[in-house]
C-alpha cells in the first residue's frame, strides 16, 4: 500500500512524515513523534485513555486516523507542564490524588483540558458529566472530580500567584 | 488492534466522491468521523480495500432552517447539531436525545450522517428521525433520490442505500409549534449502549391527542415504532388510564429481544415503564399535565 505524506502540528510544532494509511493517530503521535504520554487503553473507542485535543477538540486518537489530522494540530499531555511545573490541572490531580495506576491520567487532562477551556467555572455535575467520557478502574471517580475542581481554585487564584 | 491494510483517498468534493464511490462500490467504505467505522476496523470486523474520506468536504456540513423543514448536511458532527439553537427550536427531540449518543468526545467527530447509515440497533438516532417522519436524501454520480426513513433502515445495520450511493442530507419536517416531545433512555451505565431507547411525540389539539408517534430500539432489531400504543392515546384526551393502556400496549407489542445484558420481560417491563414516564413528558410539554 503506497505511503501518504501529512502534515501535523503537534504541541505547536509541525512534523512531516511519510506513514501507512492505517495508521492510528495514537500511534502516530506514540512512535513516529515519540510521545509516549498518550496512552492506549481498549484500542476501539470505549476507554478514553488515548484523548488528544484535535483542532481544540476531544478525540479519541486511537479512534482517528493519522491522516485524518493531516494539516491540523494535536495537543497531547505533554503540552501541559513538566515534573517541576505542573498546570493547574495536573498540580490538582497531584494535591487531590485523581490517579493511582495513572494509566488513565493523560486522557483524563486532555478532556478535561477541553472543559475547562470552554468553561473556565464548572460545576460538580458539569465535571461528572464530562468524565463519563473516560474510564479510571482505580480512583472511583471522586477524587478525579476533586482534583478538577481543585484545578478550578488553582486557575481563578493563577492570576494573583502569577 | 490495528487496522487492516486499505488503500486511501480523501476528494476534494463531493462529486468526486461520488465519482469514487461509484468507481470503488463495495469494496470501498465512506470514512466521515470514523468513530463507528475505525472501531470495526480495529476489531478487524471489516476490512474494505479502500477508503473514500470524506470527512472534510464542508459542503455537507450545515444546518439550514426553510419553510417548513429543517435541513441537516449528512457530515454535520453531532455536537454542531446538539448545539443548534435551530435545531433546538425546530426539533428539541433531537436535542433531548443527544446526550444519550456515545459520549461528548465521539459526538466531537462524529457525524449524524455516519450514524444513520451505520444504524447499529442501539443508536437513538434512527429512532428520532423516524418518529420525526424525516427523509434522508441519496445521491450517487448517475442519479439523486429522497428515501422516506422507515425505508431507509431496513435492518439492523443495513440500510437502503446502494453501493455507490452516499447520505447527503436528513430533511427534518418542522412539527406543529408546541408539540409534546420526550426521548428517554435505559442502559447499563449513562451514555452505554441502549438496552431500551424510547421516543415519543404527539400534538394536543381541542384537548385530543393527535399525531402519537411512539417508537423504541432495544439494542438487537431495527427501529421500531409501536401503533397499538400511539392508538391508545390517539384521538383521546390525555389522562393517567389512557397512558397506562399505551403503557401496557407498549410492552405488549414491543419487538422481543433477550440478550446477555437483559432479558425479554425485563425489556418489557421497562418498555412499559419508560412509556409511562415520557408521555406523561410529552403531555405536560404540549400543555396538558397529567394528575397523579
Amino acid at each position: 500500500m503506497s505511503d501518504l505524506e501529512v502534515n501535523v502540528t503537534v504541541n505547536g510544532r509541525p512534523f512531516r512524515r511519510r506513514i501507512e494509511p492505517r495508521l492510528l493517530l495514537s500511534d502516530f503521535v506514540r512512535h513516529e513523534i515519540g510521545l509516549t504520554g498518550t496512552h492506549v487503553g481498549c484500542e476501539n473507542g470505549v476507554c478514553g485513555a488515548c484523548t488528544v485535543l484535535l483542532d481544540g477538540l476531544a478525540a479519541r486518537s486511537c479512534c482517528t486516523l493519522a491522516v485524518q489530522a493531516d494539516g491540523r494540530s494535536v495537543e497531547t499531555v505533554e503540552s501541559l507542564g513538566r515534573v517541576n511545573n505542573l498546570s493547574p490541572l495536573q498540580r490538582g490531580f497531584w494535591e487531590k490524588h485523581g490517579l493511582q495506576c495513572g494509566y488513565c491520567t493523560p486522557g483524563m487532562l486532555m478532556l478535561m483540558t477541553e472543559l475547562l477551556r470552554e468553561n473556565p467555572n464548572p460545576d460538580r455535575e458539569t465535571i461528572r458529566t464530562r468524565l463519563n467520557d473516560n474510564i479510571c478502574r482505580c480512583t472511583g471517580y471522586e477524587d478525579i472530580v476533586s482534583s478538577v475542581e481543585r484545578a478550578v481554585e488553582l486557575m481563578r487564584g493563577d492570576k494573583a500567584v502569577r | 488492534m490495528k487496522p487492516p491494510v486499505f488503500e486511501y483517498e480523501r476528494p476534494p468534493n463531493l462529486r468526486a466522491a461520488l465519482d469514487a464511490l461509484s468507481k470503488h462500490g463495495g469494496k470501498a467504505k465512506l470514512l466521515a468521523g470514523g468513530h463507528s467505522l475505525i472501531p470495526l476496523l480495529n476489531l478487524r470486523l471489516i476490512s474494505p480495500s479502500r477508503l473514500i474520506d470524506v470527512g472534510r468536504l464542508s459542503e455537507l456540513q450545515y444546518i439550514i432552517e426553510e419553510f417548513g423543514q429543517l435541513r441537516i448536511g449528512a457530515l454535520t458532527t453531532h455536537n454542531t447539531i446538539l448545539r443548534s439553537p435551530a435545531v433546538a427550536a425546530g426539533c428539541p427531540i433531537m436535542v433531548e436525545a443527544y446526550p444519550h449518543v456515545a459520549n461528548h468526545s465521539i459526538r466531537n467527530r462524529g457525524t449524524l450522517g455516519g450514524n444513520l447509515c451505520h444504524n447499529d440497533p442501539a443508536f437513538e438516532m434512527p429512532l428520532v428521525v423516524t418518529l420525526l417522519g424525516a427523509s434522508m436524501v441519496a445521491r450517487s454520480a448517475r442519479s439523486s433520490r429522497t428515501i422516506t426513513a422507515e425505508r431507509f433502515f431496513k435492518a439492523p445495520f443495513v440500510t437502503d442505500l446502494a453501493a455507490d450511493e452516499m447520505l447527503i442530507e436528513v430533511r427534518v419536517p418542522r412539527l406543529p409549534a408546541g408539540h409534546g416531545y420526550s426521548f428517554l433512555e435505559v442502559s447499563q451505565r449513562y451514555g452505554d449502549r441502549a438496552l431500551i431507547a424510547a421516543g415519543c411525540l404527539l400534538t394536543i389539539r381541542y384537548g385530543t391527542c393527535r399525531d402519537v408517534r411512539i417508537g423504541f430500539r432495544n439494542a438487537v432489531h431495527n427501529v421500531f415504532r409501536i401503533p397499538a400504543a400511539e392508538a391508545a392515546l390517539e384521538g383521546k384526551a390525555a389522562s393517567a388510564a389512557v397512558i397506562d393502556a399505551a403503557a401496557e400496549a407498549a410492552a405488549k407489542n414491543l419487538t422481543a429481544a433477550s440478550d446477555l445484558h437483559a432479558d425479554e420481560a425485563y425489556r418489557r417491563d421497562v418498555a412499559a415503564t419508560l412509556t409511562q414516564r415520557m408521555l406523561r413528558i410529552a403531555c405536560a410539554r404540549a400543555g396538558q399535565a397529567i394528575a397523579e
